[in-house]
C-alpha cells in the first residue's frame, strides 16, 4: 500500500509494479474463488450448515422417542407469550450487552491510547493488561468466584480491612450481573486493547504531522484525526464484541446458574438448560435463532454507524 | 534346516504365553461421579484384581457436569459401556432406551439382597434397569457446643423421636448469633445441606400431606401449587427471608458442610454421609437429631442415592455385567462404605460391619429407612422436574415469592413432560 496515500486528501501515486501485480491478480476472480473455497467449505459445514439445522428443529418438537413433529411457531409463541422466564433472560441478556459493549470498547480503547508511546515501560503494561486474555475464560470465573465469595473471599476481606461493609457479591440478585460485568471487562480489555493499537499503528505519521503545522492540539489531533482513522478498527471491535457479550455462557454457567433469582439468566445459558438438560431442542433452537436475529440486527446497525468512508 | 525350522518353532511356542498375556484386555469405559480419585481408584483395583481380563477406564465428572456429560454422550453411541445413574433418573434413561434391561440376568432371590425400596426405584414400567450402589437418609445434625454455650438443651437423639419445624425454627432463632456485634451473623441457626435440591426440600411439603407430582408422573399442576405444597416452601422462605436464621447462597454441599465443620452454624439438616465426614473436623462434638416434621403432619425423610447401569447400545456387555455385579456387590459397598461413608443399599453389609452400625447416630438413619423414607417422584421427566424445582426452591430462599415461583415452576415442568405423554 502507498504510504502517501492518506486520508481524504488523496495523493495519486504512480502504480509501482508490486500493486499491477496484486491488482491484476485480484481481478481475475477464478483466483479469488480458489482462494476463497477452502474458507467457504469450512464456513458452510461448521456454522451455515448447524445455523440452518437450528432454525429448522425450532419449528419442530421433538417427543422422547426422537420421532419429529412439525408445530410452525409454537415454540417461538410460547416463548413470546406464555413462557414464565423468557423476557426476564431478554431483560438480563441485554441490560448486560448494553452495558459491557460501549464500556469495553471504550476501556480498551482508551488503554490503547495510553499505551501507544515509545518509553521503556510500556511493553511491562501492554503485557500487564493483554495478561488476562491469556487465561481461559472458565479458569477466570473460577478465580473470581474464589474471590467475590462473600464469607471467605479476597474482595471481602479488602473491604473489611478499609473498614467498609463487606458486600454479598454473586449472591445478591443486584449485584451479580455487575460483577459478570467486571469479570469481563477485566478479562476483555487488553484483548481488544491490542486491536486497537494495531489500528493505531497504521495511521500514517504524516497526518498527525501536517496537523502539527496546522497548530493542532493533542486532543484535537485524537478527536479529528484519531478516532476518525480508526473507524475500521472500531467497527471489527464493537461487531465482534458485540456477538461475544450476547453469547456470555461460561460465566454464568460456572459462578451463578443463572441466579440468584434469575437475575444473571441469560438467553444462552437459557438455551443451553432447554438443550440438555430439558430435553427440548424446539425451545433451545427458538431462543438461539432470535438470538441470532437480534445480534445480527444489531451488528449491521454496528456496521452502519461506524462505516468508513476514506483510504490511506 | 530341519533343525532350524524346529528351533524356529520353539521360540515361537516359547513366546506364545507372553503374546497371549499381551493380548488387549477389554477396556470398559466407565463414567462416575467426581468422588475423590484415590477412594474409586482403590475400588476399581479391587475389580482389575479379581478379573484380570477386565481393564476398566473410569471417567470421573463433577456432579454439576455428570447428567449433562451423560446427555450429550448417551444418545450418540455404546459408551460408556457402564455408568452411574441417579436413582430416580433410572425411567428417564430407561424411557429412552438408553439403559440395557437387566432382569434376565439377576433372579428375584439375588435381587432381595437390596432394600425393596431401592429396586423400586430401579424399575420402570416393571422392568429391571439399574442396580443400587447406595441409599441415603437424613437427620438433623446440631454441633453441641454451641448449644451447651448458649443454655440450650440438645434435641433428642433417640430413633423416631423428632422435632417438629416450628420447635427448630425456635431453636434456630436463638442460636443465630452475631458474636462480636459486627453487623455480621457468626454462628447461623440452620443450614439445610443442599439448598436448593428437591432431594432435601420434598420432604417438608411430604410432611404437610403433599405429592410432588401426579401418579402417572407426568403432571405437577396441582401437586407443586398445592395449598400444603406452598405452606411448607413459605416456611422455607421464612427460614433465609423472615426470621433469617440460615444463609442465602451456600452453593454445594461440601461448602455447608465446611459452615458446620467450622462451627458456624448451630444445625443442619444433611444426609448420612455426614456422620463419617464431619468426622474429618477437628474437635467438632456432633449430635444427630432425628429427620424434623410439621406438627399435625406425619414424619418423611428423603432417600435413594446411586444405582449403576449398561449402555443399551454396549458392545461388552458381559464384561459390564461382571463389573456391575462386583461393584454393587457385598464386598465393593464394604470397601465404600468404609471409604466415603455412603449408606449401603444392601442389608447384609449393615449385619456385616455391626462396629459402624450400632453407632447410635447410624441407628437413627435405618429406623428412617425403614419407617419414614418416602422414594423421590417417579417420571421419566425427573432431570427437568429437578431442574425447574431447584430453580424455584432457588429463588425462593433468595426471597421471591413462593406461590408464585411454584405455578411458573408447574407451567415450565409441564410443558415439558408433554413429550413423555
Amino acid at each position: 500500500m502507498d504510504a502517501r496515500r492518506v486520508g481524504r486528501a488523496r495523493v495519486d501515486a504512480p502504480p509501482g509494479p508490486a500493486r499491477v501485480w496484486s491488482e491484476s491478480m485480484f481481478r481475475d476472480s477464478r483466483a479469488a474463488f480458489w482462494f476463497i473455497l477452502p474458507a467457504l467449505v469450512f464456513l458452510c459445514l461448521f456454522k451455515i450448515w448447524p445455523i440452518a439445522v437450528s432454525l429448522g428443529e425450532s419449528f419442530m418438537q421433538t417427543s422422547i422417542s426422537g420421532r419429529k413433529s412439525f408445530v410452525g411457531l409454537e415454540n417461538y409463541a410460547y416463548l413470546l407469550h406464555d413462557d414464565p422466564v423468557f423476557w426476564g433472560s431478554v431483560r438480563v441478556t441485554l441490560l448486560y450487552s448494553l452495558v459491557i459493549n460501549p464500556l469495553a470498547v471504550a476501556v480498551s480503547l482508551a488503554l490503547a491510547l495510553l499505551l501507544n508511546r515509545r518509553k521503556w515501560y510500556v511493553g511491562f503494561f501492554r503485557t500487564l493488561c493483554f495478561l488476562p486474555s491469556a487465561i481461559s475464560l472458565s479458569v477466570v470465573a473460577v478465580i473470581w468466584g474464589v474471590m467475590l465469595d462473600p464469607h471467605f473471599g479476597l474482595a471481602n476481606s479488602l473491604l473489611r480491612m478499609l473498614g467498609l461493609q463487606p458486600q454479598p457479591f454473586l449472591t445478591s440478585s443486584g449485584q451479580a450481573l455487575w460483577c459478570l460485568m467486571a469479570m469481563s471487562l477485566w478479562r476483555s480489555a487488553g484483548y481488544w486493547m491490542m486491536f486497537f493499537l494495531a489500528g493505531l499503528q497504521g495511521i500514517p505519521q504524516e497526518v498527525y504531522e501536517a496537523a502539527e503545522i496546522d497548530g493542532a492540539s493533542g486532543l484535537t489531533r485524537t478527536f479529528r484525526i484519531t478516532l476518525p482513522l480508526l473507524a475500521r478498527t472500531m467497527s471489527f471491535v464493537l461487531v465482534s464484541n458485540t456477538a461475544f457479550n450476547f453469547l456470555t455462557f461460561a460465566p454464568v454457567f460456572i459462578l451463578t446458574k443463572g441466579g440468584p433469582m434469575r437475575s444473571t439468566n441469560m438467553l444462552m445459558y437459557e438455551s443451553y438448560k432447554s438443550a440438555f438438560v430439558n430435553i427440548d431442542l424446539g425451545r433451545a433452537t427458538a431462543i438461539s435463532s432470535m438470538l441470532l436475529v437480534v445480534i445480527l440486527v444489531i451488528s449491521i446497525i454496528e456496521l452502519r454507524l461506524t462505516r468508513a468512508s476514506f483510504q490511506y | 534346516m530341519k533343525n532350524r525350522v524346529i528351533a524356529f518353532l520353539l521360540i515361537i511356542a516359547a513366546l506364545l504365553p507372553v503374546v497371549v498375556a499381551a493380548a488387549p484386555a477389554t477396556t470398559l469405559e466407565v463414567v462416575w461421579m467426581a468422588w475423590p480419585k484415590d477412594m474409586v481408584d482403590k475400588l476399581i483395583a479391587g475389580f482389575e484384581k479379581q478379573n484380570p481380563g477386565i481393564k476398566v477406564d473410569v471417567q470421573l465428572v463433577p456432579f454439576t457436569q455428570l447428567f449433562q456429560t451423560l446427555e450429550v454422550r448417551l444418545p450418540t453411541g455404546g459408551t460408556p459401556d457402564v455408568y452411574l445413574v441417579d436413582g430416580p433418573l433410572t425411567p428417564s434413561y430407561a424411557a429412552r432406551g438408553f439403559l440395557l434391561p437387566l432382569d434376565q440376568y439377576f433372579t428375584p432371590a439375588e435381587l432381595r439382597a437390596w432394600f425393596p425400596s431401592s429396586i423400586d426405584t430401579s424399575r420402570y414400567q416393571g422392568k429391571l434397569y439399574s442396580i443400587p450402589y447406595a441409599t441415603s437418609s437424613a437427620g438433623l445434625y446440631f454441633n453441641k457446643a454451641i448449644f451447651k454455650k448458649y443454655g440450650v438443651p440438645f434435641p433428642s437423639e433417640k430413633p423416631g423421636d423428632r422435632l417438629t419445624w416450628e420447635e427448630v425454627a425456635q431453636i434456630a432463632r436463638k442460636l443465630t448469633i452475631d458474636e462480636n456485634k459486627d453487623g455480621q451473623i457468626d454462628v447461623w441457626g440452620l443450614l439445610i445441606e443442599q439448598i436448593d435440591r428437591p432431594y432435601q426440600l420434598l420432604p417438608l411439603a411430604q410432611s404437610k400431606g403433599a405429592e410432588g407430582i401426579s401418579p402417572d408422573g407426568l403432571k405437577t399442576e396441582g401437586y407443586i401449587t398445592s395449598k400444603p405444597f406452598v405452606e411448607a416452601t413459605e416456611f422455607y422462605w421464612k427460614l433465609f427471608n423472615e426470621w433469617k436464621v440460615s444463609p442465602q447462597g451456600i452453593p454445594d454441599a461440601a461448602k455447608s458442610r465446611e459452615y458446620f465443620g467450622n462451627g458456624k452454624a448451630a444445625m443442619m439438616l444433611g444426609a448420612e454421609w455426614n456422620i463419617a465426614r464431619l468426622a474429618a473436623f477437628k474437635g467438632l462434638d456432633f449430635g444427630l437429631s432425628p429427620h424434623p416434621y410439621f406438627a399435625g403432619g406425619k414424619a418423611v425423610t428423603p432417600t435413594g442415592s446411586w444405582h449403576v447401569g449398561i449402555n443399551a447400545k454396549t458392545t461388552k456387555k458381559d464384561a459390564a455385567l461382571t463389573f456391575l455385579r462386583y461393584i454393587t456387590g457385598r464386598e465393593a459397598a464394604i470397601e465404600w462404605h468404609k471409604l466415603f461413608g455412603h449408606a449401603p443399599a444392601r442389608p447384609d453389609v449393615y449385619d456385616a460391619m455391626p462396629q459402624v452400625f450400632n453407632n447410635p447416630m447410624w441407628q437413627i438413619l435405618l429406623e428412617e429407612m425403614k419407617k419414614t423414607a418416602v422414594a423421590r417422584p417417579v417420571t421419566p421427566g425427573f432431570l427437568e422436574y429437578e431442574l425447574m424445582l431447584r430453580e424455584t426452591f432457588n429463588s425462593i430462599h433468595y426471597g421471591a415469592n413462593p406461590e408464585e415461583e411454584l405455578k411458573n415452576a408447574a407451567k415450565r415442568i409441564d410443558r415439558e413432560l408433554r413429550k413423555y405423554r
